[in-house]
């Protein structure tokens, strides 16, 4: 191959990959498109591939390429048990090492430069191993605290920066534009991350240990009806517990339309009734009649123990049947028999607002690992929830 | 730097800035996945330019480079992995 010809269709190609990348990475932000961006990828790894084939002039670097084959299936098997709700802390490494990866590289020049270059050299090596540090410093957290969430945007902002230094000091290009989407990339993630939490990204950061939000409740994890639709729409399992907020906000259509539409994404989908649950007994059966669920479809909150096992369970207006004091024999509703949902897989609270229940108790649940509130009018939110399953399949 | 760079590099600008915009949306839950995509940013920016020309020069840090964004990217292909599997039309029960 022509060397000339090499050098000028490997930057085309490599910069190809990295904007295909790109466009994988933002396609996440909608189910619809979500499907694509494993593809997108892929196609930008080939391309990359390629540019390495072209910038050799034909000749694949063969040690090069026996190095990061192995590695990357060494990668892959490290993570292939993360699943599709996994926590942040389960895939920071993932950037961390990469930034290792330049920090390393960064490293092995400062040695044999001088000047600029060297100081470059050494900035980019300290921020990689910066990045690295703060990403795996997340490694154990229970769970996607706010504050864990901001300090992963930090820890990509300072992979970025680290790759844009070193695409300084190398002199190449590509380094530099990956290092800068990077790095505008987690400061942009940092403020969505903040925006769920509903404060600044530097609150967050530099605000030391977070404050009870107005109902005395610390980390409560937030998302919207399409975060939701994201889970649900891989569930295999789904229980709908329904409350007194699902009757005030006369939402019982939309739960039959919840259903129905789960059902078509090949869940197994069950609404769990607690006696205990709206204004009188009776009160949910009545709700859900007027709606049209089939009676097979409802299961008595007594029998729900072994389906909770790993389900994703969507709690539409409940709030003190699903205590989780209660569930646990504690507190001053323990006679209340509430469902017990710290074996779901995850919980999605469909809610106005933190406020307690009937009772007046403070639910615990709301602080659970595995629980999310998406506050609203449970018949709106309900709707959209809906809307955004159809959009997606 | 070459004709051919700066249009890449203008491209690539323009891509990020489209693709950020888009990005400040993401809900919640998909985090994971974005975290993992600039993850395999950052490996491909690094094993496409870097990591081969330090192994030319024979040193072995280049070696360690290359299995870091090696590592990193296997990674982040497995976990992108779980979205066409989790959303597609053909997921089985």
């Amino acid at each position: 191959m022509n060397p000339q010809l090499g050098n000028t269709i490997a930057p085309i190609l490599a910069c190809g990959a990295l904007i295909t990348v790109l466009f994988g990475v933002t396609a996440v932000t909608h189910l619809r498109t979500s499907k694509r961006t494993f593809g997108l990828v892929l196609l930008g790894f080939i391309f990359a591939a390629f540019a390495t084939v072209f910038e050799n002039a034909g000749n694949l670097p063969v040690r090069a390429v026996l190095i990061f084959g192995s590695a990357a299936a060494l990668g892959a098997v490290v993570a292939r048990g993360v699943p599709v709700s996994a926590r942040l802390g389960q895939v920071a490494w993932i950037a961390g090492l990469a930034a290792a990866g330049v920090a390393v590289s960064s490293w092995s020049a400062v040695a044999a430069s001088e000047g600029f270059v060297r100081i470059a050299a050494l900035a980019s090596a300290v921020l990689g191993l910066a990045a690295a540090a703060l990403s795996l410093f997340r490694l154990t957290d229970e769970r996607d605290t706010p504050k864990t969430n901001a300090t992963i945007a930090a820890a990509l902002i300072m992979a970025g920066l680290c790759t844009l230094v070193a695409g300084v000091w190398s002199d190449r290009a590509l380094l530099l534009v990956a290092g800068g989407v990077v790095a505008l990339a987690g400061l942009a993630l940092g403020r969505a991350m903040a925006n769920a939490a509903g404060t600044s990204f530097a609150t967050l950061l530099f605000g030391g240990a977070q404050q009870a939000d107005a109902f005395g409740y610390k980390n409560v994890r937030q998302s919207d009806p399409e975060g939701a639709a994201m889970i649900l729409a891989a569930s295999q399992n789904v229980l709908i517990v329904p409350g007194y907020g699902l009757a005030r906000a006369q939402g019982q259509h939309g739960v039959k339309e919840l259903v129905e539409r789960l059902e078509k994404t090949g869940a197994q989908v069950r609404v769990v009734v607690h006696p205990a649950a709206g204004i009188v007994p009776g009160h949910m059966n009545a709700l859900l009649d007027e709606a049209g669920i089939p009676h097979s479809k409802i299961m008595a909150s007594q029998d729900a123990a072994s389906a909770i096992v790993g389900a994703d369970v969507v709690v539409v207006g409940a709030n003190d049947v699903v205590n989780s004091d209660a569930a646990a024999g504690e507190g001053a509703l323990a006679g209340l028999d509430a469902l017990n949902l710290s074996a779901a897989h995850s919980v999605w609270i469909i809610k106005r607002s933190l406020r307690t229940g009937q009772a007046n108790v403070r639910n615990n649940l709301f602080e659970s690992p595995r629980a999310t509130l998406v506050l609203g009018d449970a018949k709106k939110v309900l709707q959209a929830l809906v809307a955004e399953l159809k959009n997606s399949h | 730097m070459t004709a051919a760079a700066i249009v890449a590099l203008y491209l690539i600008g323009l891509a990020a800035f489209l693709g950020l915009d888009i990005l400040g949306k993401v809900p919640p839950v998909m985090f994971v996945f974005v975290v993992a995509g600039l993850g395999a940013v950052t490996a491909l920016g690094l094993s496409l330019p870097l990591g081969a020309a330090l192994q030319e020069q024979g040193g072995w840090l280049g070696d360690v480079a290359l299995a870091l964004a090696g590592v990193a990217a296997g990674a982040a292909v497995v976990v992108l992995a779980r979205l066409p599997s989790a959303y597609g039309k053909g997921r089985t029960q």
